[in-house]
């Protein structure tokens, strides 16, 4: 590394601070006036509340039906990025591994959905599920995720497998192991920072996604976080205290658990799993 | 002997692509269908007059009526097509500056933890809820932004009830919104590049501008290449924001369609609220080729600067 002037060690700290207060001012706004009255909202909207209303968040948590989309919302997402990990990791590992007629062509046929956009494959997802008797179940939701994740995940995980030394594999085959034992015990192992990589990749997109849950589910008791949100917004529109408190509950927690996940998923991609 | 040898290997082949497939099978059939076939399907779909409400293989069919429509009569389709286009340029490109010069001043600091807190917190927010919060913050009277212009004596400005700001306004939410993660990709590769070559250049007496024009961004390159790609066709699809602080929010601005709108929710409302599956389907397909067309042209291009992976 270069050594840095003081100068430019000021210019490199400016830089920093002002993207953060950049960052941070959304959200200290809306934390603040998630404690306010509405009038006080519009008379002193950027000031300290005179007194901490703790009343917001009572009326919000269950107007905003926000547990239930706290449930939602980790379940699916869970259940997804394990569907994603596991389907798209024994693509990788074949198209990596094994040698066999048209390797080559399933390989592009999966990369495809890379360029294919799924959003844009809503219609007929729609018809799909509700031919299934899935429309409107967080079951349906989960399948949709999992395949539009394939083709993203199979192509990082595919990458890292290749560069990971075949003599491992090729002892463990001397002594006996199946392709079951090498996959699941060496592996995945191996893996394990290209699969931290695909799980965040997977579990951001998912997460706040709203496009699908707008179009797939329909009742209350089913829908995400962003689309909790959004029925709140439709019914309190202008009620900028209860908003605040909905969106502050909506979006603090999860903020807190991610900072606490993002020392996991740099170490994943400086080990390699992005090149 | 040798003769042996190739019948093995053959074996060898053969069961190494039977278990190939045992393992393949599954998963493939399930990408079939919920993926590769749906997009198919749209395929079909976009040259069928459809409502929903027959069975669609019994749809009518049209031809290249829904294409010739879309593109030669229909002129929201194609405002719509040049708002997405200056949207997904705009927002990746201007966005991987500011990821990059952000990247840098991070990589050369200490407690880089707190930091990133910061530039996750945005990428950790669903959409929906930073065009709710910006929604708030670009209000034309008391909100933040406006305030912030008056104190330095600044005229506020109209953003989102402005037909001619709206979309530049729903941009720089976008960019506020992702700049994180292409940072993150960023970070990860400037960490990748070996310090040796800094130790090098710095030996020979070269400054800091001379090492980032002619080492951290030449094997940057393949990490431009991901971020380029990933971003527009993420770009192209964009719709919460656009839903969330056009006429689809309230209390943000209310300004014609065709200033604002996106194909994806153009896409949206014809086939969800005016039962157009066919045409809908069509605007997809149109999103498709452009998508793929645009990938293509990016990949060639930064190939050919030197970039040998993918």
């Amino acid at each position: 590394m270069f050594k840095l002037r003081p100068f430019s060690k000021g210019l490199i700290y400016l830089i920093l601070i002002i993207y953060s207060i950049g960052v941070f001012i959304p959200f200290l706004t809306l934390g603040l006036n998630s404690f306010k009255s509405l009038r006080e909202i519009f008379l002193t909207p950027f000031s300290l509340p005179s007194y901490f209303r703790i009343e917001n968040y009572a009326a919000t948590w269950k107007q905003a039906n926000l547990l239930i989309a706290y449930i939602n919302s980790f379940t699916i997402s869970i259940v997804s990025i394990f569907g994603i990990l596991l389907t798209s990791s024994m693509i990788a590992y074949i198209l990596a591994r094994y040698d066999f007629p048209f390797r080559r062509i399933l390989y592009l046929y999966i990369i495809s959905g890379l360029v294919l956009p799924a959003r844009l494959a809503i219609i007929p997802i729609y018809l799909l599920l509700r031919d299934l008797a899935l429309l409107d179940t967080r079951i349906g939701l989960i399948l949709v995720y999992i395949a539009t994740g394939i083709p993203f995940s199979v192509f990082i995980l595919k990458h890292f497998m290749e560069a990971v030394p075949v003599e491992i594999e090729d002892s463990a085959r001397i002594d006996g192991a199946s392709p079951w034992k090498i996959y699941s015990l060496i592996i995945l192992p191996l893996c394990r920072p290209a699969l931290v990589v695909v799980g965040i990749f997977n579990f951001v997109a998912i997460w706040n996604d709203f496009f699908f849950p707008l179009i797939l589910i329909n009742s209350r008791s089913k829908e995400t976080i962003p689309l909790a949100i959004s029925v709140f917004f439709g019914e309190y529109a202008n009620q900028w205290h209860l908003l605040s408190t909905a969106l502050w509950m909506a979006t603090f927690p999860a903020l807190l658990m991610f900072a606490i996940l993002s020392k996991q998923f740099i170490s994943g991609m400086t080990q390699g799993a992005i090149k | 002997m040798v003769k042996k040898q190739v019948r093995r290997r053959k074996r060898r082949k053969s069961k190494q692509a039977l278990i190939g497939y045992l393992f393949l099978s599954p998963v493939f059939l399930f990408y079939s269908i919920f993926l590769v076939f749906p997009i198919g399907f749209s395929l079909y779909l976009s040259f069928h007059r459809w409502n929903m409400l027959t069975p669609p293989l019994k749809a009518r069919y049209m031809g290249m009526k829904h294409f010739t429509y879309l593109l030669i009569q229909d002129e929201t389709f194609l405002i719509v097509l040049k708002n997405t286009l200056f949207y997904a340029l705009g927002t990746v490109f201007i966005g991987m500056i500011l990821a990059l010069i952000v990247a840098l001043a991070f990589s050369r600091t200490k407690y880089s933890s707190i930091w990133r807190f910061v530039y996750f917190a945005p990428v950790v927010t669903p959409p929906v809820a930073i065009g709710m919060i910006w929604g708030y913050l670009y209000r034309p009277t008391d909100g933040l932004i406006n305030t912030v212009l008056r104190w330095f004596y600044l005229p506020g400005q109209q953003w989102l009830s402005s037909p001619a700001q709206a979309l530049p306004s729903i941009m720089i939410t976008g960019m506020w919104a992702g700049v994180g993660f292409t940072m993150l990709i960023f970070i990860a590769g400037l960490k990748g590049i070996p310090e040796m070559y800094y130790d090098a250049a710095r030996i020979d007496g070269a400054n800091f501008w001379q090492a980032f024009w002619h080492i951290t961004l030449p094997l940057l390159k393949p990490t431009i290449l991901f971020v380029l790609v990933t971003g527009m066709i993420g770009a192209w699809q964009v719709f919460d924001l656009v839903f969330m602080m056009s006429s689809g929010g309230i209390d943000t601005g209310v300004v014609p369609f065709e200033s604002v709108g996106v194909v994806a929710l153009h896409m949206y409302q014809t086939a969800f609220r005016y039962m157009r599956m066919g045409r809908a389907s069509a605007m997809a397909f149109i999103l498709f080729l452009v998508v793929l067309a645009f990938t293509l042209i990016e990949l060639r291009v930064l190939r050919r600067g030197g970039v040998e992976s993918y």
